[in-house]
């Protein structure tokens, strides 16, 4: 038996885990089932509940499972009547002051309190007396109801917002009977991670405001998916009632990603699925209206007036943009359309950072590729170091992923930036400066690292740089507030200090992207090419306010509205067709605009920021005759002579894990072999650097 | 033995031809039913006149045939439509794919659903068996000679 | 800096923080001396009190609501608390409470018009042994009954009565030693 490894006999059976396992987790993975209420495996123990009493031999009295850590050779039991008394007692009790609200309540049918007190409960109650009254619903904030009747004060909501959120929001108020949750002066409980407590709360005392009474539990199906907006990639199941109306998206725990949790951008995401403003027919500009048509009607004329334009013009006239937020199928076609299909390299997404880089510079994007992490890796870094990110905004689970590292593993946390965000408080040096200074900012600090001279101001930073241990780089490579000028050298100063840095330490990079699926619009090529075709070129959206175009394709792309100018460009091209879930600005000035089905109605993967390749599955049917992307694409390709003959989503899959570099090999060609948790295509950076 | 058996099948009938018919002239007359037949659906109200369903969905949940629709939302406070927190805004039972087996009425923790002795139901279309809340709750057709109780 | 705090309160309240391991631990006598300046722990006096503690205001507001010695509203001249924890309950604390209450025509929690009187109801005062208990202004009076504390009542209103003009924060002296004097 190793040092660190303890045996333990739970009911009769063995198992070996690691020192230091609590009780509880030890049961659970042999499969013995202890009733819990406070415990969480995500939050500390606090053995209030105290529905976890297990029987240790040798020990006086029953003891908490969820507080307790297995020793050497320790012999529990879990159904013996002693405990089987106790588990009853603490239900009856429990109980006392719970309201009969099952058959109203929202968490009724996944309630671990009915499904406890059902399997271990009492059968019938004892107490007779009036039950204490509190007036509900109240209100927490905007996202959740409260109702404190049916609180059983298990702290797990309190602890979130203290251990894992760390914005103290939700206390106990009060003592004894009358305790109940609230917030400091009854403010309203607003934070960007409030959605969590409803999962965590044991019984429906919290509840989704944006949900009540909407469903019942045991009538909605579940469909994993992958949450759409951001490229953190939380993994959801997105749940649906009678396989039409999605009702809520709920966390789906992976590891390497989320953690467990999400943010209410995420949680609360789901109202244009079903919005009735969505696209359900093709629409063809006719006398300067556009009216409904037919798929074969749209696809005739985009390719009619496409050819045209190729004929008087050249392909290259003719841009393609896409959105960010396509699936990697949708991308790849896209992109094989415009260049096998219509001829033209052409090609961008938007949006996107707002610079190019150079063929020259193009070692400087390798090395912060070949740094490119995965999120776990932030579990084990010594440092992590935010450069003009702010993942709070960007891709907020990261937030909670850096806080629990600095707080449980002793990690430390730089924040080298213009203004101050969520997780500066968490860091333990903190470096500001003019927007105009990042480049030179970036280089003097890493120069000092390497031991170089440097100023003072830099001290700290420098201190701990020189430390040892995995560093993990967070950056956001939009440069949002640095000056269009200067991101360039910002991007080129960032790699120059990784490669520095990583001489003495490893160190793994995350950028931090706008947009779900950026990554892999950068990966598939999707980016406008500079002249010598290798790295970014100049955003093409730009490029159509120079004139040089004829005619464009938005694939999801709504810039109009956003960049100035655009209106009069777009107004002014021969021919524009627009992909779209509802008509966008950009899709108003379009001449023929396609319905597209939206992430949760159709079989598809994205890339996370990391290149975690992950699925996401159809939950409910598009709107009317609303198609997925890549299938209009191959369906319009047909009336070029280069036409693309993709089957299915999967066929495509098999193509980009054929032909991608970087996926190439690494990508399983079946959604199953995919799995439910995704596959890393690349990155683990820290163990590269080594 | 060819006779006897004719003779056997003879006596049945000809006992048969003597008694009175089982058939009745519905409508203009009427049977009693038994006190426990299961026909038509009837939503109840308390006596103060706010309604016992609460849309729990735990009919639509057992009902086997899943033919019940619900939608609930929140009461509001000042004008209640039930007791408590939650009404059904939407109660629809399709009675053409009822099977009358009474399980709403067993599941129901409000007693709101019951299954009447009334069993004339019919439409010349499909989409007037579909009752909801309005028929359910009051109905608006005669009620046919229940068991005496 | 402070709301409400004077400058010595957040000195007091700095050397009690100094004297403890963990300085968290002098949250409780932090907010003796915020009430006693304030009168009662204010939203105010709460978040002066996390400053200077350096606390979350929700910490702080998580313990004032707990402890019942820290009052969440303005109270009167009088602070009966009336024991409510099980053994007093037993000996009649519930008949107790609602005699003072109608006596007073206040409900617990509340203060009388003329900001004479506050009832509140308090977990155990530790003197089960002579219950029912009340505590008022620090001292303890037991074995109440509805008599003992219609007595009671009408001494504090005759005391009151004399104390008229001084200052309503000079300490009150002792009513009576103990209720069997009464
Ligand atoms: S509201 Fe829910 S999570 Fe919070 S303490 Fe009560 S039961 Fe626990
Ligand atoms: S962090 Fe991003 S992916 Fe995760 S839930 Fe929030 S928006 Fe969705
Ligand atoms: S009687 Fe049976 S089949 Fe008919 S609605 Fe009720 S549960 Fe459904
Ligand atoms: S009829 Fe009864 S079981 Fe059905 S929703 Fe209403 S209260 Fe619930
Ligand atoms: S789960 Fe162990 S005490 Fe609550
Ligand atoms: S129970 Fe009242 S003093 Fe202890």
């Amino acid at each position: 038996m190793a040092e660190d490894r303890v045996h333990v006999t739970i009911d009769g059976a063995q198992t070996e885990v690691p020192k230091g396992t609590i009780l509880w987790e030890a049961a659970k993975d042999i499969g013995v089932d202890i009733p819990i209420f406070c415990y969480h495996s995500k939050l500390g123990p606090v053995g209030v509940c105290r529905m976890c009493m297990v029987q240790v031999e040798g020990m006086p009295k029953l003891t908490t499972a969820c507080t307790t850590t297995v020793t050497d050779g320790m012999v529990v039991h879990t159904r013996s009547p002693e405990v089987e008394k106790a588990q009853r007692g603490v239900l009856e009790f429990l109980l006392i002051n719970h309201p009969l609200d099952c058959p109203i309540c929202d968490r009724g049918g996944e309630c671990p309190l009915q499904d406890q007190t059902f399997q271990y409960g009492p059968g019938i109650s004892r107490f007779v007396e009036r039950k204490r009254h509190f007036v509900k619903p109240v209100r927490l904030g905007p996202t959740i109801d409260l109702d404190r009747e049916r609180c059983i004060l298990c702290w797990r909501c309190v602890r979130f917002t203290s251990e894992v959120a760390e914005d103290n929001k939700l206390i106990l108020v009060d003592r004894g009977s009358e305790s109940f949750i609230g917030t400091f002066e009854a403010e309203p409980y607003v934070s960007n991670f409030s959605g969590n407590v409803i999962e965590l709360c044991p019984v429906g005392a919290l509840t989704s405001h944006k949900q009540r009474f909407t469903f019942r539990p045991w009538e909605l199906q579940q469909h994993p998916s992958i949450c759409p907006h951001c490229p953190m990639g939380c993994n959801i199941n997105i749940d649906v009632r009678d396989a039409q109306e999605v009702i809520r998206f709920r966390s789906r725990t992976n590891e390497a990603v989320d953690d467990g949790w999400l943010c209410d951008r995420g949680r609360f995401g789901y109202d244009f699925i079903g919005s009735p403003d969505r696209l359900k027919t093709p629409l063809i500009r006719e006398d300067g209206t556009l009216r409904p048509a037919s798929f074969s009607a749209a696809y005739r004329l985009i390719a009619e007036r496409l050819q045209r334009v190729a004929a008087e013009a050249g392909p290259h006239s003719i841009a393609g943009i896409a959105s960010p937020r396509l699936s990697n199928e949708d991308l790849f076609v896209f992109r094989r359309f415009l260049r096998d299909s219509v001829g033209s390299e052409s090609i961008d997404y938007w949006p996107r950072p707002e610079y190019s880089i150079d063929s020259g510079d193009s070692a400087a994007l390798q090395t912060l590729d070949s740094a490119l992490t995965s999120i776990d890796r932030i579990d084990s870094a010594a440092l992590i170091v935010l450069i003009a990110a702010d993942p709070s905004e960007k891709e907020p689970v990261m937030e909670l992923r850096i806080r629990s590292a600095l707080n449980k593993r002793s990690a430390q946390l730089v924040d080298i930036g213009i203004h101050d965000v969520p997780l500066s408080g968490k860091a333990s040096a903190v470096l500001r400066f003019a927007p105009d200074q990042i480049d030179g900012v970036l280089r003097g600090l890493f120069l000092a690292a390497a031991r170089e001279a440097g100023s003072e101001e830099f001290a700290g930073a420098r201190e701990l740089l020189d430390g040892d241990g995995p560093v993990v780089l967070l950056y956001d490579d939009s440069f949002p507030d640095i000056p269009q000028e200067r991101r360039r050298d910002a991007l080129l100063s960032l790699a120059y200090m990784v490669d520095n840095l990583r001489e003495r330490r490893q160190v793994g990079v995350i950028p931090l992207l706008t947009t779900s699926n950026e990554m892999a619009a950068r990966d598939f090529g999707v980016m406008a090419p500079n002249d010598s075709g290798s790295v970014w070129g100049e955003p093409l959206v730009d490029r159509l306010l120079s004139g040089d175009y004829r005619a464009a394709l938005f694939w999801g792309a709504n810039p109009v509205g956003t960049v100035a100018g655009l209106t009069e460009a777009v107004e002014a091209l021969d021919f524009v067709a627009v992909s779209e879930l509802r008509l966008s600005e950009t899709a108003g000035l379009a001449d023929v605009v396609l319905p597209a089905s939206c992430f949760a109605e159709k079989v598809g993967t994205v890339t996370n920021t990391c290149r975690r390749v992950q699925v996401f599955s159809e939950a409910v049917p598009a709107p009317g005759m609303a198609r997925p992307d890549w299938q209009m694409l191959v369906e319009l390709s047909q009336r070029w002579d280069n036409p693309l003959s993709y089957a299915s989503p999967e066929a495509i899959l098999a193509d980009i894990s054929g032909s991608v570099p970087g996926y190439a090999g690494r990508l399983p060609t079946s959604y199953r072999r995919v799995g439910p948790l995704g596959v890393a295509v690349k990155g683990g950076g820290v163990e590269a650097a080594e | 033995m060819a006779f006897l058996e004719f003779a056997r099948g003879l006596k049945v009938t000809l006992s048969t031809m003597l008694k009175p018919p089982t058939t009745i002239q519905q409508p203009e007359e009427r049977r009693v039913l038994p006190e426990r037949f299961r026909g038509k659906h009837a939503l109840h109200r308390y006596e103060n006149n706010l309604e016992r369903c609460i849309g729990c969905f735990l009919c639509a949940g057992a009902c086997p045939a899943e033919c019940i629709y619900i939608e609930a939302a929140e009461n509001d406070p000042n004008n209640p439509v039930s007791a408590g927190e939650r009404y059904a805004r939407i109660y629809e039972i399709d009675e053409l794919r009822c099977i009358f087996c009474g399980f709403c009425e067993e599941a129901c923790p409000t007693g709101a659903i019951t299954l009447e002795p009334v069993f004339e139901m019919s439409d010349y279309e499909r989409g007037g068996m579909i009752f909801d809340k309005a028929i359910l709750l009051d109905p608006p057709r005669p009620q046919a000679v229940a068991a005496e109780t | 800096m402070t709301r409400v705090l004077s400058d010595e309160a957040v000195a007091a309240i700095q050397a009690e923080r100094g004297r403890y391991p963990d300085p968290r631990s002098a949250l409780l006598p932090a907010l003796h001396i915020a009430q006693n300046e304030v009168g009662w722990c204010s939203a105010d006096a709460i978040e002066d009190v996390a400053a200077v503690m350096e606390l979350p205001t929700s910490d702080v507001e998580e313990v004032v609501s707990f402890y019942t010695m820290f009052y969440e509203d303005r109270v009167g001249s009088y602070v009966m608390e009336v024991c409510k924890t099980v053994p007093c309950a037993i000996l009649g604390a519930d008949q107790i409470i609602g005699h003072i209450a109608d006596r007073l025509g206040i409900s617990p929690g509340g203060t009388t018009p003329d900001g004479m009187f506050t009832l509140l109801r308090v977990e155990c005062l530790a003197a089960c042994h002579r219950a029912p208990v009340m505590q008022v202004n620090s001292r303890y009076y037991e074995n109440l009954t509805p008599e003992r504390v219609d007595q009671l009542l009408d001494l504090m209103r005759r005391q009151a009565e004399l104390r008229r003009g001084q200052a309503r924060e000079a300490p009150l002296p002792p009513l009576i030693g103990r209720v069997e004097a009464v």
